[in-house]
This record gives structure tokens, C-alpha cells and sequence, in this order.
């Protein structure tokens, strides 16, 4: 006759199997991710460093009143001054417009006016759902922190799922949540929310190039939550991380490039 | 038989179903292929060279018509329809690299129910220089250009090297330059500059020297500059644009030894009991405070910008009404010489602009802007509503309100108090551009 065992058998049954459970777990996962870690690594796995960068981005905007916008800009950075000046080379009428920013500042130039005149990186980049922060390297591991973290899938992948907090008033969404592959840290989709942590926008960045040991996202998707049918595509071509001469994050560059 | 609480439940997982739709299509996007592409390092050349060097020649050209009609009511009332046909023209060539060639001139003919001459045209060339560099290092621009110097946005009292001063009303528009020559050193992320201005001729009484430094400190640009020239008041500016949050704040200091101006005074022993003088051996400061501030809300129903600004004018007059109680004697300087429109420009010691503009009001094609401009001296200033619906890039059509206000002879109302009611139709091409490649 089968008899169950004691109270106190059971208790020390459940603990065991609880530990070995956890233990399993664990060794599943490799150990308990360091999210700050990652982080810090995502910021690194974008930043050129002491390399230059220069690529076209085709803007294609999804709006339903307007219908479908093109823009095609030329994109410049440097990570180690962090520096970068984006040109609007099409359509016509935004041609010669410029974004140059240096460290902590950004100015817009109007070739209409010929003038340079403060703006934010929080603003929208031209009227579309790219944000200007958007282009310029990573800086979440200094900006955010983990509010809280689980694992999952999207798509084919194993992500993390990240829960973050603003640090700082700088940012331009205070809450967001990352989706990063848990075996390479490339982050494959954002949900940016505002203060009352209201969606405002999902990012998804379903391709990147690697240059290097830098990855950039070749492909992102950003799609307002706000304005039902929004959204834009940003293509990058004709990546390049040849050096770049110092002249061309200056002013008198954006001023000789127009017409 | 379909029971209720079956249908409800098919029906719930068919909403959660749809609703879930978006999410695999994203998820989409993540099922096939590698979502890594390596790129060979040494491949691409960088994009920087063919901006300077794309084609060796591009002739440009765009067309405006404005169509207009004002109805003004003073003392009477009257009416003024008039039609602009306007034309950009542009020429950029690029030989090479280092040397490039721009002309930019502004055709205009204009019919007016106010003019004496039914149909007047005029071609005014508003920018030709030349653009060179020594060793990527000494940036170079020479001929008729417009000059960033000074950063106010409705008033500028340090921008004295640019012809044309800032039109309040639309402060973006660009403005006539001077002939200069611009020497531009970049020194990382600082600049320095030095302008030779010609007011036309090449003497040395013709030519103004206007050094200026740009200095980025954190979050603020700071520039320090001169102006010198033989027999005009030597001055020196300081500037400062720099953001707090999303709003952008700006500022200019000046102080002159002397002013270009002429004044008058109270004199009892002139038989108009007021005089004409100069004023070379005193300091003069001038000073403006200012910002910009654009909000969204998150559904874009309201988006809106506000602008403000003060200006400390001290080369203004402290009782301006010597100016307005003294027209017959004004009259007579300006007749005899002595006193020109320019030294009767400004004459308030403190002046405010303000405007509000709601763009794209509710997501739809109309616009709102509400703006002011106060002389606080003599009490005058003008108001402006104004509403435009904007279909398409190439059609504009607008009404607005003006008002004046002040006492007769003041700075805004010199001929009285008014109230102008007008219309505006624009219609605009985009620019066409005939490029020869290299």
C-alpha cells in the first residue's frame, strides 16, 4: 500500500524541487541578466567611435490626410564629438534644410532665410514621426533605468523585454520598452511613452548593417499611436564609415552645400 | 441554435483576433531571414564631396502670383487691389570642389489701384557672391549676401551690417545683405568671423570692419563682435541664443561710442523751440530679451508657437512726443537737410513684440496668428489677426485685420488711428531647376 509521506517530508519535498526548479531555470537562461549591462552594450553596439559615418535615409511618411511624403537626407555623424548634421536634399521645396548638431546643442538652418536658429533634439525631425534624437548615438544606458524586465518572443527571437524610466528631463520619451535579442543585444522594436504613460509611438528597426563592429539600423519602422494610419519608414543606402573632413559638422558647411 | 452567451463569447475572440491583427503583422517582420546584413568596411565612399561637387551647373526658377485687396478706413475709407507676379531666379555653379558661383535675383511686376503707373517691374539681384576656402581651414564668401549677425527675432539692434532690418510682421523672410567679403574660421566646435563691408565704393571711408566670435558653452551660443567704420559710431554686441526645455531663449547687448543718428532737443533760442544735434561723445546701450516657444499636444489638434520680445532702445527718445508736437519744424529739417527719415526711425525708448500662432488648427488646413508690435514710449503699435487655409503646398488664401493705434504723429499712427480689412490669394509653383552634370 502506497502511504503519502509527512507534513514535513512534503515541505522539504516542495523546497527541493522549488530550488532545483530555479536552478534549471537559471542554467536555462545562462544566469541573471545584468540589464544595466545591456544596456551599456547597446549603446556601444551603435557608437562608431573614432569612425565617421555618412548615409542617404529615404523618409517615406504614411499620413492619412496628406497621403505619402518623400524625403531623402543625407545623413553625417561622429560619434567620439557627438556631432551629426542630417540635409534635406528632396523634395524641392525642403532642399537645403539642415540639422547640425554639436554635443548638447542643435541648430536648424532655413535656407529661405539663410539663418541658423536654436532647436530641440525632442522635437520632430521635418514633420515626421522620427524624432531628431532619433540619429544621434545611443545614450540609454546614462538616460534610463530599469523600472523592470521579463523574457519573450518576437518573431523568431528570444528578447528581453525591458520596462525603463527616464532619468533625466533631456530624453525625449520618459518611459519605454525595449525588445533586445538575448543572444546579440540588438534592440528590435520600442514603445515610447509620454510622462502619463501614454503610448505615443512603436519603433521597429527589422534590419541592420554592420560596419565594423557597429551596427546601425538600416530599416526603421515608426508608427504614431496617436493619429490612427501615421507612420514613416526609414531606409538607409549608401552606408559609408570613410572619414569624413572636420569642415563638414561645421556651419559654413551647410551654408556652401546650398543653394 | 446559436446560444446568446456562445455568440458573445465568438464574437470576443473574434474582436481579440482583429485587434491582435497589427501585432503579428509586426511580428511579421521577425520571422524570416537574418536580420543582420554585414557590410564590408571598405565600401562606400563618403557622401560629403558630392554636395560640393554634384552638378557643374544649376539654373533654378519658381513663380508667385499674390492677388490682394485692402479695405482702409481712416478718417474716410478707401480700397487698394493690387496683383504680384513675382519670379525667383538662381544660378549655382560649381567648377570645382573649392569655388563655387551663386546669383539669386527677384523679378517682380505689380499692378496697383494706388499707383500712378498701372503696371510697374523691377529686377533687383539679392545675392551674388563667390565661395572659396584656403586648405579646408579659412572659409571664404565674396559679393551681395545676406549676413547672420544678431539673433533677435523681431528686432535685431545688433544686426546694423545687413540693408534690409527684420520686417516684424514676417521676421523668417530673408533680407537684403550688404557687399562683403566673410572670411569664416570654424575652431571646433567655435567660430570666428571678420566682415569687410562695402557700402559700395572701396575707399576707406566705404569699407566697415566687423569682427564677431561664436563661442558654444554647454547648452548656449555666445558671440562677441565689433563694428568699425570711419566717421560711424564704433560698437561692440554681444549675443546669446539658448534654450530652456523646448522653449528658445535669445538675447543681444550693444554699446556704441556715439550714435549714426541725429537728434532733436528742446532749444528756446531756435525760433522752432527745437534744434537738431549730434551726440558723438556719449555711450549708448541697447538691449533685447526674448523667446520661442512652439507646444504640440499629442494628438497634433493643437499646434502652436508663441514668440515674445523686448527692446531697450537707447538711442530712443525719453519724451517722444518732441517728435509728434513738432511736425512743421520736422518737416523743415527734413526738407533743409539736416535730419533724415533715418535719424525719425525707432524714436521709442522701449518697444515689445508679441505673437501667437496656432498652425494646422484641429489637423486641418487652417491657420490662426495673432501678433503685436507696441512702441511703450509714445503709446502706439499695431495689432494683426489674421487666418489663412493653405489646401496644398501651392495655394494660400488669406483675411486678416490690422489696427493702429496711437496718437497723431506717434511712430504707428503718424497719420491717425486706422483699421485695415484685407485678402490674399497666393499661388505658387514649385522650383523648376535645369542642371548641366559634371
Amino acid at each position: 500500500m502506497l502511504t503519502l509521506p509527512d507534513a514535513r517530508t512534503r515541505k522539504t519535498l516542495g523546497l527541493t524541487l522549488t530550488l532545483i526548479f530555479t536552478v534549471l531555470t537559471c542554467a536555462a537562461l545562462g544566469s541573471t541578466p545584468d540589464m544595466g549591462r545591456i544596456l551599456a552594450t547597446i549603446d556601444r553596439m551603435g557608437d562608431f567611435g573614432a569612425r565617421d559615418f555618412s548615409a542617404v535615409m529615404t523618409v517615406i511618411t504614411e499620413d492619412p490626410v496628406k497621403g505619402l511624403e518623400k524625403m531623402v537626407v543625407r545623413q553625417f555623424r561622429r560619434d567620439r564629438e557627438n556631432k551629426f548634421l542630417m540635409l534635406i536634399q528632396q523634395p524641392e521645396a525642403n532642399k537645403g534644410q539642415g540639422y547640425l548638431q554639436d554635443g548638447d546643442n542643435l541648430w536648424f538652418y532655413d535656407p529661405q532665410s539663410r539663418k541658423f536658429s536654436h532647436t530641440s533634439l525632442k522635437e520632430s525631425f521635418s514633420g515626421t514621426d522620427a524624432k531628431n534624437s532619433d540619429f544621434k548615438k545611443t545614450s540609454l544606458a546614462d538616460d534610463y533605468k530599469v523600472a523592470s524586465y521579463q523574457q519573450g518572443k518576437l518573431g523568431q527571437y528570444d528578447v528581453w523585454v525591458i520596462d525603463l524610466e527616464a532619468t533625466n528631463n533631456e530624453v525625449t520619451y520618459p518611459y519605454m520598452k525595449l525588445w533586445v535579442t538575448v543572444d546579440n543585444n540588438l534592440v528590435l522594436k520600442t514603445e515610447d511613452y509620454s510622462l502619463t504613460k501614454r503610448l505615443m509611438r512603436t519603433s521597429l528597426f527589422p534590419n541592420y548593417a554592420k560596419v565594423g563592429n557597429t551596427y546601425i539600423p538600416r530599416t526603421m519602422i515608426f508608427t504614431d499611436e496617436l493619429v490612427k494610419g501615421k507612420k514613416t519608414q526609414i531606409t538607409l543606402t549608401e552606408i559609408s564609415i570613410e572619414p569624413l573632413p572636420n569642415s563638414v559638422f561645421t556651419k559654413s558647411y551647410v551654408e556652401r552645400v546650398n543653394r | 441554435m446559436w446560444h446568446p452567451k456562445r455568440l458573445i463569447l465568438w464574437i470576443s475572440v473574434l474582436i481579440v483576433i482583429i485587434q491582435s491583427a497589427p501585432a503579428f503583422a509586426q511580428e511579421d517582420l521577425f520571422f524570416h531571414g537574418s536580420v543582420i546584413e554585414e557590410l564590408d568596411e571598405g565600401q562606400g565612399t563618403a557622401l560629403d564631396r558630392d554636395l560640393l561637387m554634384g552638378d557643374i551647373l544649376e539654373l533654378g526658377a519658381d513663380l508667385g502670383l499674390d492677388l490682394s485687396t485692402s479695405l482702409i478706413w481712416t478718417d474716410t475709407r478707401s480700397q487698394i487691389s493690387g496683383a504680384d507676379l513675382k519670379s525667383n531666379l538662381s544660378l549655382d555653379a560649381r567648377p570645382s570642389r573649392d569655388l563655387r558661383l551663386f546669383a539669386k535675383g527677384l523679378l517682380t511686376i505689380s499692378t496697383s489701384s494706388g499707383q500712378d503707373e498701372p503696371i510697374s517691374s523691377e529686377f533687383r539681384v539679392t545675392e551674388l557672391f563667390v565661395d572659396s576656402n584656403i586648405g579646408d581651414r579659412v572659409f571664404f564668401r565674396a559679393g551681395k549676401q545676406t549676413v547672420n549677425w544678431g539673433v533677435g527675432y523681431f528686432m535685431s539692434p545688433a544686426d546694423i551690417i545687413n540693408i534690409a532690418r527684420i520686417d516684424p510682421q514676417n521676421p523668417e523672410a530673408q533680407r537684403e545683405g550688404p557687399l562683403s567679403l566673410k572670411a569664416n574660421v570654424p575652431a571646433g566646435s567655435h567660430n570666428l568671423y571678420l566682415y569687410i563691408i562695402s557700402d559700395g565704393s572701396l575707399s576707406r571711408e566705404g569699407l566697415a570692419l566687423a569682427p564677431k566670435a561664436e563661442f558654444v558653452l554647454g547648452k548656449s551660443e555666445v558671440g562677441v563682435g565689433g563694428f568699425l567704420k570711419k566717421d560711424c559710431a564704433p560698437r561692440a554686441m554681444v549675443t546669446l541664443s539658448t534654450s530652456l526645455g523646448k522653449t528658445a531663449v535669445f538675447g543681444e547687448g550693444v554699446l556704441s561710442y556715439g550714435s549714426d543718428k541725429r537728434f532733436i532737443v528742446y532749444d528756446p533760442e531756435s525760433p522752432f523751440g527745437i534744434a537738431v544735434v549730434d551726440r558723438d561723445d556719449e555711450f549708448f546701450v541697447q538691449g533685447t530679451l526674448g523667446f520661442r516657444h512652439t507646444f504640440r499636444d499629442e494628438e497634433g489638434h493643437f499646434n502652436l508657437s508663441l514668440a515674445g520680445q523686448y527692446l531697450y532702445n537707447g538711442e530712443g527718445y525719453d519724451d517722444a512726443k518732441i517728435i509728434s508736437q513738432n511736425p512743421i519744424a520736422i518737416g523743415f529739417f527734413l526738407n533743409e537737410g539736416s535730419l533724415s527719415h533715418a535719424d525719425l526711425a525707432s524714436p521709442g525708448k522701449h518697444y515689445v513684440a508679441a505673437s501667437a500662432s496656432w498652425a494646422k488648427m484641429f489637423r486641418s488646413d487652417v491657420s490662426t496668428t495673432a501678433f503685436w508690435l507696441g512702441n511703450l514710449s509714445d503709446g502706439s503699435g499695431m495689432a494683426n489677426l489674421s487666418a489663412s487655409w493653405s489646401p496644398s503646398t501651392y495655394v494660400t488664401g488669406s483675411i486678416g485685420l490690422t489696427k493702429t493705434y496711437g496718437g497723431s504723429g506717434t511712430e504707428y499712427a503718424r497719420y491717425g488711428e486706422s483699421v485695415a480689412a484685407y485678402a490674399r490669394l497666393s499661388l505658387k509653383t514649385q522650383g523648376f531647376y535645369w542642371r548641366v552634370a559634371r
